[in-house]
């Protein structure tokens, strides 16, 4: 895949948001430089009045002060709300760039573990806002801030300038950077000895009772312990190298107000800096400085986001499960479904072979096999998610080749086996099959799939939120739900990927009858391993090792 | 429910669950008094070096200017030692909690939402890291470190302390004038920056549904617009909660401000040393920094206070038992008294009252419809469950009053489903334990079951046909040292040859065998378990 161009979702959305990144950075660096020239003038105040001048002369600077406090105060604010605005409005492109990078891949592009992948994502999104929050915006600030503070200082006092130029290069550039390195490698073995943690905790959790009920729980202990030990050293690594730098950071600071103070006094002796001038280039520095100095604090954790964005930059490069031809064909009126010898690769393996099938209107087709023999890549490639790669594969009597994916879609409805429940409505979670569906008929499909019992109690019937934990669905009812969306959307040819499972042998009969009932005129396709599924099919495929048996 | 928690109220119930902490606080307080002192130090002598120029440029001050230097060093040398002090301090508690986690994963009946388990383990032990390591400090530091500056500041120039006093203590009020309201929307900020996540998290997931209703390139075309909505009430939300930081902010420059003109005034008088007034100047700011620090580590020890009240909400239900009788060493007899177990979603009194003895070494099977509770009567017996009604006897002592790990030394069980952890056929054998490459090789021949101790497995053993990953179960059951087996399905998946092997392979241990199973397999006695209106049909 070389000629697909690696495109950073950060760098675009920061170019295509760049007014209220430059409003951010601004505001930054704003309140940075009054927060450092508050103490400059400050000391300055101080100074010239030991001088004991008229306190009439001191009016400018006492003004001076008190402008940059309260200028500082407001600062902070417009900077909180203007770096906040700025990250919001950057997220909200990295997530649509990133969901529309998905889109394509979605459901048959992510390989077997295709949720782990999409969990993936969703950390990796929260990562890249991390990086965004608390590493690029406030170390770039405080350097603009540093810089800034520097040039004063060359206005000020000339000759203090370039020590006080030379620390805030080491402190914010060449400390940070040589953290950032020096981290990597320990916070790669801290995220494994977490991963292994992890790993022990998860068998425990998943076969807790059978360490315990065969008194092998022992094992799970020495593992943790083993565990931990690597997390230990790991974590005390990065302990040491946090404190280093830390140290680095103050030992600098500390040694650069030392040279200043003392070219300070070069400067006094002759004559190129006033008097009253005297204690600004200190503590300009010291408080600029230790703003600085902030930066490889947050850079020792730059890793884990750059492994992030790396990894939602390279969704790219992954390979798309089917592409919509130039020129699609229209559909006519039928939609049978016809498969001749069609086989289906993946990953250079193949995955389903030499196929062949006729689901005529009111056909009830049932598909059943172990699991992994290719029965939901046989209803995927029917839904138009992937391409054929062998034979002919035909919808309404047109090549599925020679249509887009949207059209072939229009017909053919497919309920995974595990839909899902968006956080939203009982009714939106509904009308995304149909947008324009009545309250009734929408009541009439979730009646239709037993979901009766469920929507009484149900604090505000249809208008109840659904999703997380107030009111989480079981799996069951998932499948039910997802059915009904399916029945609401009233598609010809309907594939159900093991929708019984979780409901016992007479609801699960019923649910069957009732969606045959409302498809007569249409196709039903039921993928499942129950057998009492499949009584009443007109058409029996057996599916194993990628062969689809045709029983009849 | 835990969020409910103060910071300082979840330190107190972490010192009753460990009182190690104890170090992390002590560690605090120390390090907290060396940055004070070198502070003040710090602003003293260069006060002083810069009050000595003032009076006179070519003052001497190589030695004061080597003073500070060394204690530039001393503050290196604390920054160095305060990390790894800090983390090794840590290290107790978050093992203690670890294992604590595992103790109550390991606890029977705990197995409802193992996923959260998981999570405590994890996450949680990492957020009272966090909160050990990082706010709890800060917290120490905002309380003691101002107090303290305040003191010297007191002594060396009352007046300015008095207006630093001031403004520290106009602070709560200040915050309650501004933040009545911000407060309140505080506690949301935080979760509504999470909306636009969480809505992203949503459509992401729901991706392969979406695109079944052809919906998904709308929902994906119109992210960006709802992305705009909801950062438009975010950030309504925000420029309040905001306030409560500008409040802080502008007390503490307005406080630099005033010490300032106030000093600069009475220096003119002349009523003042400039060496002082310079001091004065330089910590100033510096009682502010440990507020504000702790206001800052505060949010982002939200979630960490969230997740560590969760953690000890688990360890304190943690339930203890007080059974010690030690488990039989030989095979027991075992007797069912008026047994029911409660099967989910059925009421325990529809299914029928078991009674049955089995003598020591019996191999005996239970039957009955699936749904009857056949495998959560083996796991009430292995002691996973408990029973709703009845009781068990174990050569004539009640179960319940045996050592849960003593009769879970003497159990070997097989569940119905077991997932076989391990990376390779050895570790799935041995559960941790070393039988020696020539029993593994024996315990698979038994079975006739031909696999390499090295051949690598993957997660649940897939690779294997169902046959052999039960088999494979069979055998590492049998291979516990056990005087009691509870085989539930042991033959399910294997033909009528294998299914022989298994049971000669059982009946060879000796042990008192209970088998759940569905078919007819060669056995003393069988136990019928049924539901009494199946009975009646």
């Amino acid at each position: 895949m070389s000629e697909v161009r690696q495109r950073s979702v950060l760098r675009e959305s920061l170019v295509l948001e760049r007014r209220s990144v430059v409003i951010a950075l601004f505001a930054s660096a704003a309140v940075s430089i009054m927060t450092v020239a508050l103490a400059g003038s400050a000391a300055w105040l101080i100074v010239r009045s030991a001088q004991r001048p008229a306190l009439l002369s001191l009016t400018f600077l006492m003004g001076l002060v008190q402008l940059l406090a309260l200028g500082k105060a407001a600062g902070r604010y417009g900077e909180r709300v203007s770096t906040h605005q700025a990250a919001l409005r950057i997220m909200a492109r990295v997530r649509a760039m990133t969901a529309s990078r998905l889109e394509p891949l979605v459901p048959a592009g992510l390989g077997a573990r295709s949720a782990d992948v999409v969990e993936t994502v969703i950390g990796d999104v929260d990562k890249v806002q991390e990086l965004l929050v608390s590493v690029a915006g406030p170390v770039s600030a405080n350097l603009i801030a540093g810089f800034s503070a520097v040039a004063v200082a060359l206005f000020v006092a000339p000759a203090t300038a370039l020590v006080f130029a030379l620390g805030t290069v080491l402190v914010g550039i060449v400390i940070p950077l040589a953290a950032a390195r020096a981290g990597t490698r320990p916070e790669m073995e801290l995220s494994d000895a977490r991963a292994r943690l992890r790993h022990v905790l998860d068998d425990a959790s998943r076969s807790g009772d059978e360490y315990v009920a065969n008194g092998a729980s022992i094992a799970l202990y020495r593992r943790l312990e083993n565990a931990e030990v690597a997390y230990d050293r790991a974590a005390r690594q990065v302990a040491h190298r946090a404190g280093l730098f830390g140290a680095l950071n103050v030992l600098t600071i500390g040694l650069t107000i030392v040279a200043i103070v003392a070219s300070t006094q070069g400067a006094l002796e002759n004559h190129r800096i006033a008097v009253s001038l005297l204690a600004v280039p200190a503590l300009l520095a010291l408080s600029s400085l230790e703003l600085v100095s902030a930066s490889s604090a947050s850079l020792l954790s730059i890793q884990s986001g750059r492994g992030a964005l790396s990894r939602l930059n390279a969704l790219v490069a992954r390979p798309w499960p089917m592409r919509d031809p130039a020129n699609p064909d229209v559909l006519g009126s039928s939609s049978d479904v016809t498969l001749s010898d069609v086989s289906v690769w993946r990953n250079d393996q193949p995955v389903l072979t030499k196929v062949d099938a006729t689901w005529n209107a009111g056909a009830v087709v049932a598909i059943s096999g172990p699991s992994g023999s290719g029965k939901t890549t046989l209803a995927h490639l029917v839904a138009r998610f992937i391409e054929p790669h062998g034979g002919a594969a035909t919808l309404g009597g047109i090549d599925l080749q020679r249509l887009d994916g949207a059209q072939a879609r229009t017909r053919v409805g497919y309920v995974d086996d595990d839909p899902h429940v968006f956080a939203t409505t009982l009714a939106a979670n509904m009308r995304l099959a149909c947008p324009a569906a009545t309250d009734d008929e929408i009541l009439q499909a979730l009646l239709a799939v037993g979901l009766g019992p469920l929507l009484s109690t149900l604090p505000h019937a249809l208008d109840t939120q659904l999703g997380g934990a107030v009111t989480g669905l079981s799996g069951g009812e998932r499948r039910r739900l997802g059915v009904a969306r399916a029945l609401l959307a009233k598609r010809p040819v309907l594939v159900l990927d093991e929708p019984t499972e979780g409901l016992d042998e007479s609801e699960a009969r019923l649910l069957l009858s009732e969606v045959r009932r409302h498809q007569s005129d249409g196709i039903v396709v039921v993928i499942s391993h129950q057998e009492q599924d499949h009584l009443g099919a007109t058409t029996h495929h057996f599916v194993n090792g990628g062969r689809a048996l045709t029983l009849g | 429910m835990a969020r409910s928690d103060s910071p300082a109220a979840l330190l107190r119930r972490l010192w009753r669950v460990t009182p190690l902490v104890r170090g992390s606080l002590a560690v605090a307080v120390v390090l907290g008094i060396c940055n004070v002192l070198l502070t003040i130090g710090q602003a003293v002598v260069l006060a002083h070096i810069l009050g000595s120029l003032f009076a006179h440029s070519f003052a001497p001050i190589g030695r004061d200017l080597l003073v500070l230097a060394i204690l530039a060093g001393t503050r290196a040398l604390v920054s160095l030692a305060s990390e790894p002090l800090t983390s090794r301090l840590a290290r107790p508690v978050r093992h203690l909690l670890r294992v604590r986690t595992l103790d109550a994963m390991l606890q029977p009946g705990h197995h409802s939402a193992p996923d959260s388990f998981v999570q405590v383990g994890t996450r949680g032990v990492d957020a009272i890291e966090t909160y050990l390591a990082t706010y709890v400090p800060a917290l120490v530091l905002s309380v003691g470190a101002p107090m303290a500056l305040l003191t010297w500041m007191m002594y060396t120039d009352p007046w300015s302390a008095l207006i630093v006093a001031l403004t520290v203590a106009l602070l709560p009020i200040f915050m309650i004038l501004l933040g009545l309201e911000a407060k309140d929307r505080m506690d949301h900020s935080w979760a509504q920056q999470q909306v636009l996540a969480n809505y992203f998290g949503d459509v992401v997931r729901g991706m392969a549904t979406l695109k079944a209703h052809n919906r998904s390139l709308i929902v994906t075309e119109t992210l960006g617009d709802v992305g705009d909505e909801l950062r438009c009430s975010t950030m309504k939300t925000l420029r309040v909660a905001f306030l409560s930081g500008f409040s802080l902010e502008l007390l503490s420059s307005l406080a630099t401000a005033l010490v300032a003109l106030v000093l600069g005034i009475r220096l003119i008088d002349g009523d003042m040393r400039l060496t002082t007034a310079l001091a004065v100047l330089l910590v100033t700011p510096e009682v502010y920094v440990p507020l504000r620090r702790a206001s800052a580590r505060f949010h982002a020890s939200t979630d960490a206070v969230g997740a560590a009240g969760a953690i000890l909400d688990l360890l304190d239900t943690a339930p203890v038992t007080d059974a010690s009788a030690p488990a039989p060493a030989a095979p027991p007899q075992l007797e069912l008294r008026n047994v029911r177990v409660s099967v989910e979603g059925r009421d325990h009194h529809a299914l029928l009252a078991l009674n049955a003895m089995i003598e020591p070494g019996m191999v005996v099977a239970l039957e009955g419809p699936s749904g009857v509770g056949k495998s959560t009567l083996l796991r009430v017996l292995a002691g996973l469950e408990d029973l709703a009604q009845g009781e068990v006897l174990v050569d004539g002592t009640p179960l319940t009053s045996i050592a849960p790990a003593s009769w879970h030394a003497a159990c070997a069980w097989l569940a119905q489903d077991p997932l076989l952890p391990g990376a390779t056929v050895r570790d799935v054998l041995s559960m941790g334990e070393d039988f020696g490459d020539d029993r593994l090789r024996e315990a698979l021949d038994d079975l006739d079951l031909d696999l390499d101790l090295n051949l690598s497995l993957g997660e649940g053993a897939e690779g294997l046909s169902a046959g052999q990953r039960r088999r494979l179960a069979v055998a590492r059951t049998l291979l516990r040292p056990a005087t009691v087996l509870l085989l539930d399905e042991p033959t399910a998946h294997l033909d009528d040859l294998n299914a022989a092997k298994v049971m000669r392979a059982v009946r060879r241990r000796g042990a008192t065998t209970i088998v759940a199973t569905h078919r007819q397999l060669d056995v003393d006695i069988a136990f019928m378990m049924s539901a009494p209106e199946r009975f009646g049909v």
